[in-house]
């Protein structure tokens, strides 16, 4: 009688399995509402999280911080009368535009809060937002920082979407070398590390590589590479990074280059998704929180 | 009634802490097991039913906070859950060894138990060997002080409301 009790619950593990995976449509929901009770929580000790670090860094760092202030004031200084100078340009810039018949209309972004900075099971490098179908947010649209490209949008629900980062090796990105103009595949390594970005413990890691260049093209450490617009899901000239190695692969057939994230990958706050043109109005935000702005 | 109360409170609190702790990438991105080992308590401590209700939930919880298809994790915490079930009269429950052995034991097997319904079951890019052995070495590394610290937790928790004495031993 034990042995077949066994034998019911071993059936009965298989037996979830399947219908888990089956239909999208059973999956989903259970899915969804998991996350969505979950994610309240999550946001909350992130933030305790981050403060308790901020609170640590500035503690430690007490006058690097104050030399940083007065270096930052100056440059504050600096930029506002660059953007004044700058104003009469962008007027003389759009007065142009229309002239030459260009329709100046950059993405359109959504400012979102990251939640999640790690993926519960260790197998992906995933970041959660606290923006979902109500804000316009869809799968597979661009995810970017001030700094660069972070990922695509992967599963979205009404009031979070999980984010593909590029350093998972299931996320690939068309790319090109900035200066020479070089096309790639951009495949993630496994592993985002904090600050220096890079691990060589047991078995070589690297946020990021890009594969298949021209193994004759002149691509240089430290060249930075961008996103060619190939495949549709990322538009063109997103900065992606910084060449770090260069090598040939196994086959001696094409050059790889390990490339350093321009985003800080491991200690993402906030990013913005980018909508495509046309994108359906958000419905629970304001229109005017769904901002336009410039690709980095 | 207490049972569920206490796994939920357990379960909910395992699972934002793991997927909250980052994953060391010395580890290969392991991540700290502390939901497995909240089912492994169950198992070890409590009746067969309760540990299958805390696998299938921890489950869930689990392939929730990440991509992984809803069911890898449950049908893996389930047949564990079970071994180490069927295993416990043979075991010094209340022990710290038994905690961290069978905590890193359960952990790597899970590690590659996960890779391989990963590998097969959805679209996932495969992984050089080097890094599924760091991963697994590295979970089962992170289980150690891990599954003694929640089983401490969980006994006070379940002794706190008196259910050890019903349940389990």
């Amino acid at each position: 009688v034990k042995g077949y009790r066994y034998a019911v619950l071993v059936v009965l593990g298989a037996a979830f399995l399947i219908a888990f995976n089956l239909p999208q449509t059973v999956s989903r929901p259970l899915r969804s509402l998991s996350r969505e009770a979950m994610a309240p929580f999550q946001g909350a000790l992130r933030q305790v999280a981050d403060a308790a670090a901020d609170l640590f860094r500035g503690l430690v760092r007490a006058g690097a911080l104050a030399r940083e202030r007065d270096r930052l004031a100056q440059e504050l200084a600096a930029g506002r009368a660059a953007s004044r100078r700058l104003d009469a340009v962008e007027r003389e810039n759009a007065e142009l535009r229309r002239w030459l018949g260009f329709a100046a209309e950059p993405n359109r972004c959504v400012p979102s809060e990251v939640i999640a900075r790690e993926d519960g099971s260790g197998w992906w490098q995933t970041i959660r937002l606290n923006r979902g179908r109500l804000d316009g947010v869809g799968t597979n649209q661009p995810v970017v920082t001030l700094a660069g490209l972070v990922g695509r949008t992967q599963s979205v629900s009404a009031r979070s979407c999980d984010v593909l980062l590029i350093s998972d090796p299931n996320c690939r990105v068309a790319v090109e070398v900035e200066r020479t103009g070089t096309p790639g595949i951009l495949s993630g390594g496994g592993v985002s590390v904090a600050g220096r970005h890079e691990a060589g413990f047991l078995c070589p890691m690297a946020p990021c590589a890009v594969e298949y260049l021209d193994k004759d093209a002149p691509v240089q450490v430290g060249d930075a590479v961008r996103t060619s617009g190939l495949g549709g899901v990322y538009p063109p000239g997103i900065l992606v990074g910084q060449v770090s190695r260069l090598y040939t692969n196994a086959s001696r057939l094409y050059l790889c280059a390990d490339v350093r994230p321009a985003a800080d990958l491991a200690r993402l706050r906030r990013v913005a998704v980018l909508l495509p043109d046309g994108a359906r109005q958000p419905a629970r935000r304001a229109p005017a929180e769904a901002v336009t702005g410039a690709v980095p | 009634m207490m049972t569920v109360a206490v796994m939920t409170v357990l379960l909910g609190a395992a699972g934002v802490l793991q997927s909250l702790i980052p994953g060391p990438a010395a580890f290969g991105g392991a991540k700290t097991p502390l939901l497995l080992a909240v089912v492994l308590h169950y198992a070890l401590s409590h009746s067969l039913g309760a540990m299958v209700m805390a696998a299938l939930v921890a489950g869930i919880v689990q392939d929730s906070f990440s991509l992984t298809p809803m069911g890898y994790s449950a049908l893996g915490f389930t047949v564990l859950g079970i071994v180490v079930n069927r295993l416990r009269d043979s075991l010094v429950r209340e022990n710290l060894i038994t905690a961290a052995v069978v905590g890193a034991a359960c952990a790597a097997a899970m590690t590659l138990a996960m890779y391989g319904m990963l590998a097969v079951g959805a679209d996932f890019v495969s992984q050089p060997f080097g890094r599924i052995a760091l991963k697994t070495a590295g979970t089962a590394g992170l289980a150690v002080p891990a599954t003694p610290a929640v089983w401490w937790i969980a006994r006070r928790a379940d002794r706190l409301v008196g259910l050890e004495e019903r349940d389990g031993s």
